[in-house]
């Protein structure tokens, strides 16, 4: 009995586990097979205490970029520039262990380890919302180098880019923005708009000003692409 | 042709330049651009000194001992606790509340107790037994203090903040913030000629403060530049883009006369108009006639 009292939060633990996994991959980071696709009982052997319940202290990870997300990332060279440095990192997940709602402390704890450890992307998966001055913490965190995100666990049960309904989204790179930009004769601010808070573009991790590609079926043309600017 | 054809008139109409209000030279440019950035710049410093004073009074009592309570706290406590909170809005106080029920602290900034535990009650908790105020209320909002009494205190500083801006702020007087108790006592301690002279006191600081509010708000709209603290006085903002003001006097040609009612004095006419009825002179006069005291003529027709 003891162990069903902990079964179900393991189990939505382990879901969030894997959808984080996913995002980090579907990011362009790199991550082992076995890493992401994580068995039940395997997560169950590494993550819980002995008594069954969940050690959210363990439960984190970093991961670097893939060369193509390096590439992806690497503005153009330009002659006062001709060696541009990626504008991509590292990026570090970790899963709260407060109860509670999050607090500015536990927020800046966090903010304060992120850029320690030049971590370009922090993620901060909490289990309750984060209280007002948290967020704003988060925001005043974010600064030139490192950017932080926070999750919800509850919000990371299923992968959002896997239901059926949800076009397939990609961010575009510089060059390829700069490209569509002059294919049809556009300013940047013609283009249809995407919040940074739309759950995919949180998902992607967008910045803003960034143009991301979206593929749709149609019924009469097979596929159809659109592109949306990052606001 | 293709020289003939870039000859060709357009039919549309000409951009007008006087539309669109010249162009505007690059170091006027800059300057604006500047000006808005900086005060862009002092809203966010505001905002950061705002968050860095929650993240401080989310622990406070700086000073604990068993003396001290949230009734009496230590006078340097209270005083940067005042100070602290003077740019907040209200909805940053509540933040800071909610930050300080996080760390588990009574959301009165100046008690030093734990708040209260939900873990008894249920949803909805009975308050003021026996009282006309007597109320059923969530058990959360009750959970934020230790006590009615600290409820009491933090809502009396909360209604105290302004809902303006801090950014905002700058013609306006600063905000001044009383504790609940320290009224109290005072009151306690003097009596009604204490009071009095307090009533006088705070009426001639209004003043001064309205003064200086008003000489604020002048300087604001010629654009001139804030000087609040060294830090700011050091950058210089200026509070909008600052403008030529010339003054012109009209020049005088004749004697001012009191305006005369032109056309006839004794009446009938509005604003020099004449309502005319029917279509001759002689109905005219008739029905003026009629309109002067249609009351009694009737009852001769009668």
């Amino acid at each position: 009995m003891d162990g069903d009292v902990f079964s179900k939060e393991v189990v939505r633990l382990w879901r969030a586990w894997k959808t984080v996994h996913e995002m980090v991959v579907d990011r362009g980071y790199e991550l082992a097979e076995d890493e992401v696709h994580i068995s039940l009982d395997k997560f169950r052997l590494d993550y819980t205490n002995a008594d069954g319940s969940p050690n959210r202290a363990k439960m984190q990870f970093s991961a670097r970029p893939s060369e193509a997300m390096i590439k992806k990332y690497t503005p153009p060279p330009t002659p006062s520039n001709p060696d541009p440095a990626p504008e991509v990192g590292s990026i570090w997940v970790e899963f709260c262990t407060d109860t509670g709602s999050v607090g500015t402390g536990t927020m800046k704890k966090f903010a304060h380890f992120c850029s320690a450890n030049n971590y370009k992307v922090g993620v901060f998966v909490t289990r309750a919302a984060l209280s007002p001055a948290a967020r704003r913490t988060m925001a005043a965190g974010s600064g030139v180098y490192t950017t932080l995100e926070a999750f919800l666990e509850e919000d990371l049960l299923v992968n959002i880019t896997k239901h059926e309904l949800v076009p397939k989204h990609n961010p575009l790179s510089k060059e390829e923005k700069v490209a569509l930009l002059k294919r049809y004769h556009l300013k940047e601010t013609q283009l249809p708009r995407i919040l940074q808070k739309d759950p995919i573009a949180r998902y992607l991790g967008l910045r803003r000003g960034q143009v991301v590609k979206i593929i749709r079926d149609s019924e009469t043309a097979g596929r159809y692409a659109s592109y949306r600017l990052c606001v | 042709m293709a020289s003939q054809i870039r000859e060709l008139k357009s039919i549309l109409k000409p951009p007008r330049s006087s539309h669109t209000p010249g162009q505007k030279s690059r170091a006027e440019a800059e300057r604006i651009a500047l000006a808005h950035a900086r005060i862009i710049q002092q809203q966010k410093d505001l905002e950061l000194t705002i968050l860095s004073a929650i993240e401080t009074l989310s622990t406070y009592p700086a000073s604990r001992s068993p003396s001290l309570s949230a009734s009496s706290p230590s006078p340097a406590d209270a005083s940067t606790f005042k100070s602290l909170i003077r740019p907040f809005q209200p909805s940053d106080y509540d933040d800071l509340v909610e930050e300080r029920n996080i760390l588990g602290n009574c959301g009165y900034a100046l008690c030093p107790k734990p708040r209260r535990s939900t873990d008894q009650m249920g949803k909805f908790t009975l308050v003021n037994h026996n009282r006309p105020d007597f109320a059923i209320v969530e058990t959360k909002d009750v959970a934020k203090w230790c006590s009615d009494r600290c409820a009491r205190r933090a809502l009396y500083v909360k209604v105290q903040l302004s809902e303006t801006a801090a950014w905002e702020r700058a013609a306006m007087p600063e905000v001044k913030i009383d504790l609940l108790d320290e009224e109290g006592e005072e009151d306690g301690m003097g009596g009604k000629d204490a009071g009095l002279a307090r009533d006088v006191a705070r009426l001639k600081l209004g003043e001064e403060r309205k003064a200086r509010g008003d000489r604020a708000a002048l300087s604001l709209e010629r654009g001139d530049v804030l000087e609040r603290g060294d830090e700011e006085r050091r950058r210089q903002v200026p509070l909008a883009p600052k403008m030529e003001l010339s003054i012109r006097e009209k020049e005088i040609t004749r004697t001012a006369k009191p305006p005369v009612q032109e056309g006839e004095v004794d009446g009938g006419s509005v604003e020099g108009h004449r309502s005319i009825f029917g279509n001759g002179a002689e109905d005219d006069a008739e029905s003026e006639e009629d309109d002067h005291d249609s009351g009694f003529e009737e009852e001769r027709h009668a």
